[in-house]
This record gives C-alpha cells, structure tokens and sequence, in this order.
C-alpha cells in the first residue's frame, strides 16, 4: 500500500489529523468517494447484520441433539474396541492355559508319594516253568522281581 | 495369536525335557550265607539292609557293576558281568523317574522281561538263578 493510499483510507476512516486531511476535502472528487463509501457502509451494515432468530431455545435444542447423535457411533466404535481386546486378551490367556494343560502337566504337577516308589508293571519269563512275582521293599522305596524255577548255574562257571 | 502359542510352545519344550542328567547303575550279587558274614563292600551299603531282609542271606560279593547314562529312546546293554546282563530301554520319562522295559539274560537265555517305573534312588532288585551255594541278584538303581 502506497502512502497516499494509506493516508486516503485514514482519512475515509476519519482518522487523519486535520492539518492532512484538509487536502483530500479540498478535492471533490474524494468528497464524492467518500460519501459513496459511507452510504455503501451503511447499506452493508443495514443488509448484511444476522436476523434475530425465531424460537432461538428450540433452535439450540435440535442443534444439540444432532452433534449428540453424531457422537455416539463413535463411542459405539470405542467400546465394541474395547470389548474386542478383552476378549482377545481372555482367548489368549484361556490358549495358554489350554497347551499349559496339555504339554506341561508332568512338569509342573505335584508327584504323588507313589511316583517316588518303584514299580513293577509287568513281568513274565521265557520259560513257562518259571515263575515271576513282584513286591515292594520297606526300606528304600525299592521293587523286588522274584524269579523262581531258573535253571542254577553250576558253581563251577563263572559269572564275573 | 498364533505367535502366542508358539510363543507358549516354545517355552514348553525347554521344561519337558529337563530331566536330563540322570545315570543308571546295575550291579550283579552274590548273595551267601557264610559264617562269620564278611563285610559288605561300600558300594552295597545302601542296599544291604534289603538284601538281608528279602532275600535271607548275611553276605555280598559285588560280582561287577556298571553305570551308563540315560538316553530316552535307546536300547541300552547293562553288562555288569560276563554271565549275567541286561538290555533296557527308556519308554517314558516321568517327573521321578523312568518307565523302561528291562530283559535279563543269563549267558543267552533271556530269564524275565519286565516293565517297571524306577523312581530315582528306589532300586529294582531281580533274583536271579542260584549259583552254587549263593543267589544271584541283580540291581538296577537310577541316580
């Protein structure tokens, strides 16, 4: 903006001191601009300033319950989120439970007293003339195999 | 969730397998009646006090001994002695021991084949055949 510029829209505006001002009012066609300026101010104002509202409380209402509207798919989204990841969660942690079950069972149970006994399952001979029995020992939670009808070894072989 | 579970699987397989380690001794006895009864050799110790008690005899002579370590799924030939030996194999590994198939031979013969769970540190004792006045036993004991 050129300084004469300036000074001319002070001046329209008032604002020029009177000793500047005095040239633009001895001009007439800045007379002329300014009235048409000022009635084009006037008009604008007169037409461009907001209409009072008809029922305003009602009017504010509706506005209030449309953004109330307009929030809650959002807030359906949040929690159906929410609800997906609690539930992820429970699925995991229900998986790990399920192969802790599974695979780890041994590991981690508790033994019986039993399970620190041996134990004969089953036991039979070659020979049919041969007799297998089983029982547990008292002192050192040991299991005998009683085989009965083996032929000796004559004393004379060795064994070592 | 499939990097979870195998996440979880993944640190299941170091736990399963943690029973490693273990060894197992056999040993094969003659077991007599002699008096005076002679000392107990220092490896029969722990047994003695069975040895007397279930098979009725007051001394020991460690015949031969042997200790091999336990391979899950192997065969494994236990030949304390010459005469007298056996043939294991490991079936199961449990959370105190091993359930394994064990056949007894005398020479060639096979004398009995049995399926026992040893818990460790509880033997499995097997009477064998006689041999000349004495019994053979022979004992098998994880550790």
């Amino acid at each position: 903006m050129t300084d004469k510029t300036h000074e001319f829209t002070e001046w329209l505006d008032g604002a020029l001191p009177p000793d500047q001002a005095a040239k633009f009012e001895a001009d007439p066609e800045a007379v002329a601009e300014r009235k048409a300026w000022t009635e084009l101010r006037a008009a604008m104002v007169a037409e461009l300033t907001r209409p009072p509202l008809p029922h305003p409380d009602f009017i504010n209402a509706k506005v209030l319950e449309a953004i109330e509207r307009d929030r809650k798919p959002a807030r359906r989204a949040e929690s159906s989120f929410i609800r997906r990841l609690v539930f992820g969660g429970i699925g995991a942690i229900s998986a790990a439970a399920v192969i802790t079950a599974i695979f780890l069972p041994d590991s981690y149970r508790r033994p019986s007293e039993s399970e620190f006994i041996s134990q004969v399952i089953s036991a039979r001979a070659e020979n049919p003339m041969v007799s297998v029995s089983s029982f547990h020992t008292r002192d050192d939670r040991g299991v005998v195999i009683w085989i009965e009808g083996t032929k000796p070894i004559p004393s004379g072989e060795m064994v070592r | 969730m499939t990097r979870f579970v195998l996440s979880a699987l993944l640190l299941c397989l170091p736990l399963s397998g943690a029973l490693g380690g273990d060894r197992i001794w056999s040993a094969v006895v003659l077991a007599t009646r002699e008096t005076p009864p002679r000392p107990v050799p220092a490896k029969l110790s722990d047994f003695q006090e069975t040895l007397r008690k279930v098979f009725g005899y007051n001394t020991f002579y460690l015949l031969g001994e042997k200790t091999k370590d336990i391979k899950s799924g192997a065969s494994e030939w236990l030949v304390p002695c010459k005469r007298i030996y056996m043939k294991t194999s490991i079936l199961e590994t449990c959370q105190t021991g091993y359930r394994m198939k064990i056949e007894l031979y005398n020479n060639k013969d096979l004398l009995v084949t049995t399926e026992a769970k040893l818990a460790r540190d509880a033997p499995l004792y097997i009477r064998g055949p006689q041999w000349g006045k004495g019994q053979i036993v022979a004992i098998l004991k994880v550790r």
